[in-house]
């Protein structure tokens, strides 16, 4: 027994011998060495660093998180302890710091889950309206012959006064789109009794009405976000939350409800309170992003091209004060090389482009470009003031700048960039007083004029 | 056991060398420079006139050459020489031209193109993909400016990432499903017996009788297929079609029929689908042809009455219902039958190795030995380098793009990729093709929150590594020595590199690419348009294809895998069908109906006139040959229609 297992070891062992003979060198010893020396290290070296890396997106992330506040837990102001060790955890990695920072900014407004909340608690207060409306639309709109026609029994008193409602809302909004008009042509048509014969459209134009309000119903974050308020509110022991709450389920399902003005009451101040969480968020995070930002520049760390357009894009923010705290952080930025010139850049695109203005699950198409027009409205108020100011610094402290910031430079980008912009009457008032500065600074410049030919 | 007999058969049919030799020598150097300096510049200037590059027929004509110039020489190719040639060949033409040679000259285009700057992508164009906007070396229309280092450094780097990617993981997978699993990988023998076939022209083999009835069919199917209609198009300016290029479509006329809505119906007019249901094995044809045609044609009428399919509209034609099949339902479906895959071939792995483990140590070891002599390298070392590249890749994206989530990347490079990859090398060892979940990574840009475009042109550590498993099988099969491709690996790298900079940097010196180039002016805007587009996705978050996502008929798609096939296996059915079926589910139906007509026809009618095992060593051989016929039919045509576009005035 003894020896036949003996033998079986010993035949075993050859094939496993056999098995490596057959793996035969692919270089010469030598160089297998000297691979292996150097490539295991590397390797071994490589995953730590991916380690190290983990745990510091991790530790940026948190502290992100933390400034940012989230659902129930928010801190006031930096200088809170917990706030405190986030900025220095994000100071620590400064160009990490800011790139994250900028992130956070970036991202849409429901992705928060307070101001999800806020949103759909606006939006159910809106519901009743928005609910009747739809009803009415509907109504009409499967009524109607493909031809336009409709019998004259649909369009009921109560249905007329419905529509006429719709029509004050549509001729009330600052500016509405050629398609906008349409329908609103099609809705007074509609009010007035559809006395004149059908154009044979009014029938797609009501489909279309329809679409956008199927639009405003509660979809993704903000039908999650109206969902656990819903489910929070039903097991709340205060009456009023308890009725909120039964109206949300009717919302959820997409059926008419309408708060009184006590729960309409209530549910604005907590949509105010969670916005106001949402902002503070926003507005600290520009700050500790700044604050990244002016340590990366004393620092003296490279910021590739891609992310100074990225932060130049925040001065298009929709908080106020993050768009004062970015501005400031641009103009930290003013001696790097593509600072200016996106700033140039930034001043030529004053025009929508129509490709990227396309109909979303919420918006229609419309809508949507009005939200891209007021962000830019909003960037180039923020560009004019910041290249004025470019303009004059150059002019009084050419040194600081690059060598490749030359006068033709500065001319190209910042004069002509603001001389592009004297016609639009929305910002010429601004873009002539900064011309003016420009020029008055540029004049009285002890070493003659620099920009502007006398 | 259906399933192991159905594979294991059709393993033992193929064959396996008893002995390999080196095919590496000076013969395969000279053959890399000949690729490298003379097809490579054709191929690109091909690539920008016409949209069509040198592949299978510069491939087979650098072999005849090489055997021509040897005749003359007074010496011969071995089959393993011709081997490597050939191995050669595609490896530069792949590397140097499209991959990653060919991203230079399209990003000096991209970055200035209007729809670049409409989309407000060109200034978040990272420096290390193409110099920013305004640089000098647009201006100097030099690819060897110095602000096109960093994206010359990421290339070689690249070009490294994909070798060793095929040193290490696809090595690994081919041990693990060749040597392990015993697949058959169905459409290796084509090449490897193409390749024989050559080597033995001398000698008027039956290989090369069956190669030249295989060439003379292609040429003349060529002929008809693409000569017609490109020299037609060149003497009459008007395209002749004696046949439907590349399907026929019955999509709209049978439309308004109840049992047709929704239904993509086109019949495939290539030839070569008949030929590759001769070498496929039967049951994965039959499968492939049931759910690509026949399920399709009961599934989608009934899902579209059921309001699952909802994009797809009467007017359609094939493609376009196609398209719109897929993101309602088609789409996740696949994603699901790929997940069954993966699980069905863990499964099978894990039985065959506890089977070998209760073995007895001296079965484990035969089971992982590989043959001798192949010139193996221990998979330990494989795998190590995949790890340590992998590392390395997951390091540069993160420097590069320090905003993304590392876990992604390391996700990527850890799970997705040795897994992804396995689910391929197992279907192209079962199948002959490969499947790949759409979309993937564009999900995990998007679902990612980040924002920028830089994460676009990052080096992310994803590949699919089964195609490597499938090219080790075939060097195999031709009993060259897997060092001899190793080391042509190591010339075919820096000459990719050095004839990529090369060439491009020329063609673009003479001319602002796309200027001049027919094909590019007209196709890249549209390319660069809907490249641009994707981008979007993370600056403003609208992500549409996400819509195509659907986790319940993911969850349907892995149930039907997963229940089918052991249901199969219970009733002793092959099992190949189930691989057919998934295959069918993700690949193009049109194919289908060619490639059963070839299944039926091998089955029932040259199966009994030839003898099945005669038939089963022709078949790869008449394929090859008939790709190589088609392929210099096809070139030469080409050529003809570059002379014309070269020699006919632009009339401004």
């Amino acid at each position: 027994m003894r020896m036949d297992k003996q033998n079986e070891i010993q035949e075993d062992e050859v094939v496993l011998v056999e098995g490596d003979k057959a793996t035969g060198p692919l270089l010469p010893r030598w160089l297998t060495v000297l691979l292996y020396t150097i490539f295991i290290p590397l390797a071994f070296l490589a995953l730590v660093y991916i380690g190290y890396s983990l745990v510091v997106q991790g530790r940026l992330v948190s502290a992100i998180t933390t400034v940012y506040g989230q659902l129930g837990r928010h801190i006031s102001s930096l200088s809170e302890p917990q706030g405190q060790s986030a900025v220095a955890a994000i100071e620590k990695h400064p160009v990490y710091g800011f790139l994250y920072c900028n992130q956070k900014l970036l991202q849409k407004d429901e992705d928060d889950a307070r101001m999800a909340r806020s949103l759909a608690l606006r939006k159910a207060c809106r519901w009743g309206t928005i609910s009747k409306q739809r009803e009415v639309v509907r109504k009409v709109a499967e009524a109607m012959r493909p031809d336009g026609s409709v019998e004259p029994d649909v369009l009921d008193e109560q249905t007329r006064l419905a529509l006429q409602e719709i029509i004050r809302q549509r001729e009330s909004m600052k500016e509405t789109s050629y398609a906008e008009e349409l329908v609103t042509g099609a809705l007074i048509w509609l009010a007035e009794g559809a006395k004149t014969p059908p154009t044979g459209v009014e029938k797609r134009r009501m489909l279309s009405l329809l679409s956008t309000y199927e639009k405003k119903m509660f979809l993704g974050a903000e039908a999650k976000a109206l969902q656990r308020i819903e489910k929070s509110w039903a097991a709340s022991p205060d009456s009023l939350r308890n009725a909120a709450a039964q109206k949300f389920a009717l919302m959820l399902r997409g059926e008419k409800a309408e708060l009184t003005p006590e729960e309409q009451d209530m549910c604005i101040k907590q949509a105010d309170e969670y916005e106001r969480l949402h902002r503070l968020g926003q507005v600290l995070i520009a700050r500790v992003g700044k604050k990244a930002l002016s340590e990366l520049i004393r620092k003296g760390r490279r910021l590739d091209h891609p992310h100074i357009y990225q932060y130049l894009t925040l001065l298009g923010h929709s908080n106020e004060e993050v768009r004062q705290t970015v501005a400031e952080g641009v103009w930290l930025l003013r001696h790097r090389y593509f600072t200016m010139r996106f700033l140039g850049v930034f001043a030529s695109m004053t025009a929508i482009n129509p490709v990227m203005a396309v109909e979303t699950v919420r918006l229609t198409r419309a809508e949507h470009e009005r939200q891209m027009r007021a962000r830019n409205d909003r960037r180039l108020d923020e560009v004019v003031r910041l290249l004025g100011q470019l303009g004059v610094d150059y002019l009084k402290d050419s040194a600081s700048y690059s060598e490749r910031d030359t006068p033709e430079v500065v001319r190209k980008y910042v004069v002509h960039s603001l001389e592009s912009l004297i016609d639009d009457d929305r910002v010429s008032d601004q873009v002539a007083k900064a011309l003016d500065e420009l020029k008055k600074t540029d004049r009285d410049r002890p070493g003659g004029p620099l920009l502007f030919t006398p | 056991m259906a399933q192991a007999e159905d594979y294991l058969r059709l393993r033992e049919e193929q064959g396996a060398p008893t002995e390999f030799a080196e095919g590496f020598g000076i013969k395969a150097i000279l053959a890399a420079l000949f690729v490298a300096f003379i097809v490579t510049p054709g191929s690109m200037f091909m690539w920008l006139m016409l949209g069509q590059q040198l592949g299978v027929p510069a491939v087979w004509v650098t072999l005849i050459i090489f055997m021509e110039v040897a005749k003359r020489c007074r010496t011969k190719l071995t089959r393993q020489e011709m081997f490597v040639i050939w191995s050669i060949t595609w490896g530069v033409l792949g590397a140097a031209v499209m991959s990653q040679g060919f991203t230079f000259i399209w990003m000096q285009y991209f970055i200035r193109s209007d729809a670049a700057s409409q989309f407000e992508i060109a200034n978040q164009i990272p420096f290390w993909r193409s110099p920013p906007p305004g640089s000098a070396a647009y201006a100097a229309r030099n690819l060897l400016h110095r602000d096109w280092w960093p994206a010359l450094g990421l290339m070689a780097v690249m070009i490294l990432w994909s070798r060793l990617s095929f040193f290490s993981l696809g090595y690994a997978l081919f041990r693990m499903t060749s040597d392990v699993e015993k697949l058959p990988f169905p459409l290796a023998p084509i090449t490897a017996k193409g390749v024989t076939a050559l080597a033995e022209s001398e000698e008027e083999t039956w290989r090369w009788r069956c190669f030249t009835i295989g060439s003379t069919l292609g040429a003349a199917f060529g002929l008809l297929y693409v000569a017609i209609p490109v020299l037609s198009g060149v003497l009459l300016n008007k395209s002749l079609y004696l046949i439907q290029v590349p399907f026929y479509d019955f999509t709209k006329q049978l439309q308004d029929l109840p049992w047709f809505r929704a239904v993509p119906l086109a019949v495939g007019t290539d030839l070569s689908g008949v030929l590759w249901g001769f070498v496929l094995p039967f049951w994965v044809v039959v499968g492939s042809f049931v759910a690509g045609v026949l399920g399709r044609l009961i599934m989608n009428p009934i899902l579209y009455s059921h309001g699952v399919l909802k994009m797809w509209e009467p007017g359609m034609d094939y493609i376009q219902t196609t398209l719109a099949n897929q993101f309602d339902f088609w789409l996740s479906f696949g994603i699901g039958t790929a997940i069954a895959v993966a699980i069905l071939g863990f499964y099978t792995a894990i039985r065959q190795l506890s089977r070998a483990r209760g073995q007895g140590k001296r079965e484990r070891a035969k089971m992982l030995a590989p043959p001798k002599g192949r010139g193996d390298v221990p998979v330990s070392i494989a795998l190590l380098f995949y790890v340590a590249k992998t590392s390395w890749m997951i390091l540069l994206c993160h420097m590069l793009v320090p905003k993304f989530p590392i876990w992604i990347l390391v996700g990527f490079g850890f799970i997705y990729t040795p897994l992804m990859s396995y689910v391929s090398a197992r279907l192209n060892g079962l199948t002959g093709h490969s499947v790949g979940i759409p979309y993937v990574r564009e999900a995990a840009f998007v679902l990612s929150g980040y924002k920028g475009v830089d994460i676009w042109f990052a080096p992310v550590p994803m590949g699919d590594a089964g195609q490597g498993a499938r090219h080790f099988r075939e060097i195999e099969l031709t009993g060259t020595k897997f060092t001899s491709i190793f080391k042509a690996q190591l010339v075919v790298m820096p000459l990719a590199l050095v004839a990529s900079l090369l060439f491009w940097a020329f063609l673009y010196k003479i001319s602002d690419i796309p200027e001049d180039y027919p094909f590019a002016m007209r196709f890249w805007p549209r390319d660069a348009t809907v490249r641009a587009f994707w981008m979007t996705a993370t600056t403003t978050g609208n992500a549409f294809f996400l819509k195509a996502i659907k986790m319940k008929v993911i969850g349907a798609g892995a149930a039907y895998g997963l229940i089918l096939y052991p249901l199969l296996r219970v009733i002793g059915a092959p099992t190949l069908f189930v691989y057919g079926t998934i295959q069918g589910i993700v690949g193009d139906p049109a194919m289908g109906f060619p490639m059963f007509a070839g299944a039926m026809l091998g089955r029932f009618y040259m199966r009994k006139f030839f003898g099945q095992a005669q038939w089963r060593e022709y078949t790869p051989i008449l394929a090859a040959g008939f790709a190589c016929g088609m392929g210099l039919v096809g070139m030469a045509a080409v050529a003809a229609r570059l002379i014309d576009k070269a020699v006919t005035m632009i009339p401004f």
